[in-house]
């Protein structure tokens, strides 16, 4: 039997319970575990499927949709390679520092975390982030970002998304 | 149901949002019964009463492999229906602009383009890309001109073949898929429409997310974790060409013979090691199995220009435009699907039409002067080339008769001996026994997909086969295949959706179907296609079958007449629709 994703030793069922339970782990430890990011480390793979677009949009937003998830995938004509265009964690977030309501909080790991309650949609956040990784909800106009949670890792087919540790 | 009704004589589009239609599930159900109460039988199907059906599934977007989108429309090759599918962008593109089916009728005053964006549908100027060189092009000019969406967005176009009228121009869909077969490309020429865009940014929540999330799991976990797509995934459909030539079934130089001597060069391991540039894949679907070449062909070699172009390869242009015509090389191969799938014509059936004009031509029925000085013959690229070309242009009236397909050739010329055809069109290559040349015949659309005869000849190699054995198999699988093309799920991940696996995808997203209810809407659906097709004067019959392919030794020996004849009487006793003793 040959499976596409070799990354993959189990089915997402199985991996998903223990992810599931190192995320517990480290909710309650949290100074101990090593933070983790969302990286893009094989961008040249990718085959347009986008089945990490679907995957956040159903995991974390309960959801049918294309635009209401933190990840894009973007076509880039017949000649060049996919774009996936997501949250890449910055350290020092570019986009909290340009939100003037104090929304946005640095995520541990990288990134940002949203506090809607202090939102005031004014899309700042989105201008700043040049990458083009924050979209706005349709609706609402509050921002859409990537909370590195890594479910879309796991319905990657040719395993370019990987959850990196990263040092503090 | 969302239904877009749009007329573009009038330029009005009628939206229609009826809870009736959910009763036909989607895809080609629901586009049958929209065709049938639509689309008069005995029209022309090139004049402006013609009428095109697009569906999406009630699956679309929601699993992994419910891809595509079928097409209902009357085929100018056939004159009966016609029935087309593609994958790309194009399902997932319904799907979140919120329609379940769009239907187009009458004939635009001048080059027409539609634009549907979520609850906006406009009929936009095409003149400017009415006959440009290359269909991509026309998808460049589309993705510009039009609002950005990543992921979101399909642009499906006809090529220059289609707005000249070839009979068998097809539709491009986002640039490596197509609706290949039957003429769609020319039903959009003859109604001066030119192109569709499909964006939308509509989002859908189902009652319960968690059921949906288990058996969303369990497809995509058989899908990716077992064998059953390796071969789609790894090599693609070419993978085909090495075993299908060594069972002989692999048709050569115009269906003299099954196999080819420089198979090896041209096959899908030749080209994955050699050629291909990369893999990529329709929305939502984690296969992959759009498998591209690059074409790299210096010009001025002094001055090391090159032109590169990406091709995409599949097993039935490799036979069509390969071991049909002789062409031993792989580049060679590529620049013929290059240009005919730059200009929108269906390969399979040019590779008929080329095959039919070599043997024609030594055979003295055309001349040079017919050809413009093209000489047709075997293995010669550079005449291929020029002829693809010529019938392009629509050059002469020899040309022109070549684009209007393999009846029309018969009719003029003569050759009915070099025409292969199965309702006035090539069949794909699995010369593998009596029941893909069946299959072919009482398929609905006339495809190898209709019924998956050239698989059947496989299974039962070394057995003998009644004929009402096989044609109740036939028959059987064709109706089965009604339900995964209301799913639309793509035909190479049938082993994925059992009846099974079916009703719990369709039962997690609250669509409440039974077993008993989709068999019988399978039933239904394709009998009122066949109430259709014979209203469309349609007659099963084996009379424009070529003397080739019954001198054809395949897995099961010459393709015997009584058999053929005993069987299609056979079916038409089952089905209704008159035979023809032939």
């Amino acid at each position: 039997m040959v499976v596409f994703n070799k990354s993959l030793k189990e089915p997402v069922e199985e991996k998903k319970r223990i992810f599931r339970k190192i995320k517990l782990f480290k909710d309650k430890h949290y100074t101990l575990a090593m933070a983790k990011k969302l990286t893009v480390r094989h961008l040249e793979r990718c085959v347009g499927c986008l089945n990490c677009v679907m995957a956040c949009a159903r995991e974390r937003f309960n959801k049918l949709s294309i635009d209401q998830a933190a990840i894009a995938v973007k076509a880039a004509g017949q000649t060049a390679y996919y774009s996936i265009i997501v949250c890449r964690g910055c350290q020092d977030p570019v986009c909290l520092r340009a939100c003037p309501t104090g929304a946005l909080r640095k995520r541990p790991g990288g990134g940002v975390i949203l506090n809607k309650a202090k939102c005031d949609a004014c899309g700042l956040c989105k201008d700043a982030c040049i990458l083009g990784a924050i979209k706005l909800d349709q609706i609402t106009g509050m921002p859409i970002i990537c909370i590195h949670c890594g479910q879309c890792v796991d319905f990657c087919p040719h395993g370019i998304l990987v959850m990196e540790e990263v040092e503090d | 149901m969302k239904i877009a009704d749009i007329n573009l004589t009038t330029r009005k589009v009628k939206i229609l949002e009826d809870e009736k239609y959910n009763a036909f599930l989607g895809g080609v159900s629901l586009a049958t019964e929209l065709f049938v109460k639509n689309c008069k039988p005995d029209i022309d199907p090139l004049g402006k009463e013609n009428i095109i059906v697009f569906a999406k599934g009630p699956l679309t977007a929601a699993f992994p492999t419910a891809s595509k989108a079928v097409a209902l429309f009357k085929s100018p090759v056939s004159n009966e229906l016609g029935e087309s599918y593609a994958g790309g962008r194009m399902a997932s593109a319904m799907r979140f602009s919120g329609y379940d089916a769009l239907l187009i009728r009458g004939k635009a005053s001048h080059p027409v383009y539609i634009a549907i964006h979520d609850d906006t549908i406009a009929i936009k100027n095409a003149e400017l890309l009415w006959n440009l060189r290359s269909v991509f092009v026309v998808g460049r000019v589309l993705r510009d001109a039009e609002p950005q969406g990543p992921g979101r967005r399909s642009f499906i176009r006809s090529g220059r073949a289609g707005d000249r009228l070839i009979r068998y121009a097809n539709l491009n869909v986002d640039n490596y898929r197509h609706f290949g077969r039957l003429g769609l490309g020319a039903v959009f020429g003859s109604k001066n429409l030119k192109a569709l865009v499909i964006e939308g940014t509509k989002d859908f929540k189902f009652a319960d997310m968690k059921a949906y999330k288990t058996a969303y799991r369990e497809v995509y976990n058989y899908l990716t974790h077992s064998d059953v797509m390796d071969k789609y995934h790894i090599l693609g459909t070419s993978a085909g060409i090495l075993p299908i030539n060594a069972m002989g079934a692999l048709p050569t130089r115009n269906y003299s013979i099954g196999t080819f001597e420089a198979a090896e060069q041209i096959s899908g391991e030749y080209y994955a090691e050699n050629l291909l540039l990369r893999k990529i894949a329709c929305s939502q679907c984690p296969v992959g199995c759009i498998h591209i070449a690059y074409l790299r062909i210096p010009y001025r070699k002094e001055e090391y220009d090159v032109e590169t172009t990406f091709v995409p390869y599949d097993y039935e242009l490799i036979y069509a435009l390969g071991t049909n015509l002789g062409v031993s090389d792989a580049k060679d191969v590529l620049r013929l699907i290059e240009l005919a799938d730059r200009n929108g014509v269906d390969i399979i059936s040019l590779g008929g039409i080329l095959g039919w004009a070599t043997d024609a031509f030594a055979n003295g029925l055309i001349t040079i002067n017919d050809t413009l000085g093209v000489k047709f013959e075997f293995g010669d690229v550079s005449n291929y080339l020029t002829a693809i070309s010529l019938i392009i242009r629509r050059e002469n009236e020899f040309y022109r008769t070549l684009g209007e397909g393999l009846d029309a050739c018969v009719e003029k010329y003569g050759g009915a001996e070099y025409a292969i055809r199965i309702g006035g069109q090539t069949p794909a290559g699995y010369m593998t026994g009596p029941a893909s040349i069946l299959g072919h015949i009482i398929g609905q659309r006339h495809s190898h997909l209709c019924n998956g005869g050239y698989s059947y000849d496989q299974k039962t190699f070394g057995k003998k086969i009644g004929y009402k054995e096989m044609v109740d198999a036939l028959v059987t699988e064709e109706k089965w295949r009604q339900i995964l093309n209301s799913l639309v799920i793509c035909l190479f991940a049938r082993k994925v959706f059992t009846i099974d696996r079916t009703l719990k995808s369709l039962n997690s997203i609250g669509i409440a179907f039974t077993k008993e209810e989709l068999l019988t809407l399978a039933d239904e659906t394709y009998e009122k296609k066949n109430a259709w097709k014979k209203a469309a004067g349609q007659i099963i019959s084996q009379k424009n079958l070529a003397k080739k392919i019954y001198s054809f030794k395949t897995l099961h020996g010459f393709i015997k007449k009584n058999f053929l004849q005993k069987a299609i009487e056979y079916y038409s006793e089952l089905s209704g629709i008159p035979y023809e003793v032939g």
